[in-house]
């Protein structure tokens, strides 16, 4: 036989006990929201507390280093000084002008029989060589030393401006090369 | 009476009225506290790692300066000032030039100083000198080597070279010169900037300076000397 269950109580009453247990239900779910703000707004000020501090100790750190370096500034002039100066240097001192290597690479090609009359390099590299030769072989050693593979990587052109042959039976010739 | 309206209102809409009161408290909360802390608590953060950033480069700085031996900075200095002035320096370089001259075994006959024209090459400037000498073919070769590996930083502008007779080794040039010198730096920077650092190429250039300058200072002379005075 089945139980029958029946609520004596008035039903405003029932209603009223569920509104209750809601409200303290939505009461705790904001209280607790509310401590959780708390905590975090309590949280972040006390973060920035521990920031503040910690950079004042890196100010007053930085200070101590800043005096040191001062201290030191006779050095630190003396070796921006030095730097700037050998970065110059370095750039200049070690290569030589392309002046002196096209006359120096000129002289060594021009065969010991030829006489050089005159010989110039310009700013540019352009190097202008009268010569004299007793024969044609010295002047064909030249010019076969000038079209040499090896050395033509010094050279951009290598020209033959004139040639003379006179009654001597000497060569004449100019020959101008611009370096690279 | 109010009182009591006021309890019965409560009473009657507290459901509504406490959820709503604490969503403003934390609403204040977040736009009057959280809000603005995180915000400058994260832009500190930045400033304090930037902060943090500079104060380990002072403290290395610090200890680079510390153990620079001084002595060894000024001998530097001294060897790059010489071989590259902060001004022209014209009174020097004719002594360096004819002291070439002497070592290479050439005779100077002219020396022409232009500081007027002044050319710019590589960070540093330049004016001209031209020099007239005349040796044996060898010689000249010699000075021309000579002047472009001077401790003395000076390059070989322009080369014209004859010979008197044809055969003959005495030869005549007329060379064109760049002496340079380069102005002192007149800023240091600020104070937490880098510390430039020597390298092992800037100890052997100053090296390989030093020892220029000792050739070109203290070998005595075994060749022909130049004229004493070049305008002679």
């Amino acid at each position: 036989m089945e139980k029958i269950s029946i609520n004596l109580l008035p039903t405003e009453n029932t209603a009223a006990l569920r509104r209750q247990r809601q409200f303290v239900m939505i009461q705790t779910v904001s209280t607790i929201f509310l401590l959780v703000m708390i905590f975090l707004a309590s949280i972040t000020v006390a973060l920035r507390f521990l920031q503040s501090q910690n950079i004042s100790s890196v100010e007053v750190k930085a200070k101590s280093a800043e005096d040191s370096v001062s201290g030191f500034k006779d050095k630190e002039i003396a070796l921006v000084v030095l730097k700037n100066r050998l970065g110059i240097i370095n750039q200049i001192f070690p290569k030589p002008s392309k002046q002196a290597i096209a006359y120096q690479q000129v002289s060594n090609l021009v065969p010991a029989a030829v006489s050089v009359s005159s010989l110039s390099v310009d700013a540019k590299g352009t190097v202008l060589l009268s010569l004299i030769s007793p024969s044609g072989t010295e002047l064909k050693a030249l010019v076969a030393n000038l079209s040499d593979k090896k050395n033509f990587d010094n050279f951009s052109s290598v020209e033959i401006e004139s040639l003379t042959r006179g009654r001597d039976g000497a060569y004449r010739a100019s020959i101008k090369m611009i370096a690279i | 009476m109010n009182k009591e309206k006021i309890a019965q209102f409560y009473s009657k809409y507290k459901i509504f009225i406490f959820p709503i009161s604490v969503a403003i408290a934390s609403l204040v909360l977040i736009v009057v506290v959280i809000y603005p802390q995180i915000s400058t608590f994260l832009k500190n953060q930045s400033d304090f790692e930037d902060m943090s950033k500079r104060l380990q480069s002072l403290e290395v700085k610090a200890k680079d300066l510390e153990v620079l031996d001084v002595d060894d900075l000024n001998n530097g200095l001294a060897i790059a000032f010489a071989s590259l002035p902060s001004d022209q320096d014209l009174a020097t370089i004719t002594g360096v030039i004819q002291r070439l001259a002497t070592i290479s075994g050439v005779s100077l006959a002219s020396l022409q100083v232009n500081p007027g024209q002044v050319i710019s090459l590589n960070g540093a400037n330049g004016f001209t000198v031209k020099a007239e000498i005349s040796g044996s073919k060898a010689a000249v070769s010699r000075f021309i080597n000579n002047i472009d590996q001077s401790s003395r930083l000076m390059k070989i502008s322009t080369i014209e070279i004859s010979h008197s007779r044809v055969g003959s080794d005495l030869t005549t040039a007329l060379l064109s010169v760049h002496v340079f010198y380069s102005p002192s730096p007149k800023e240091l920077g600020p104070i937490d900037s880098e510390l430039p650092q020597l390298t092992s190429d800037d100890q052997r250039v100053i090296a390989t300076l030093a020892k220029a300058k000792t050739t070109v200072g203290f070998t005595s002379p075994t060749l022909p000397k130049g004229k004493s005075n070049p305008f002679d």
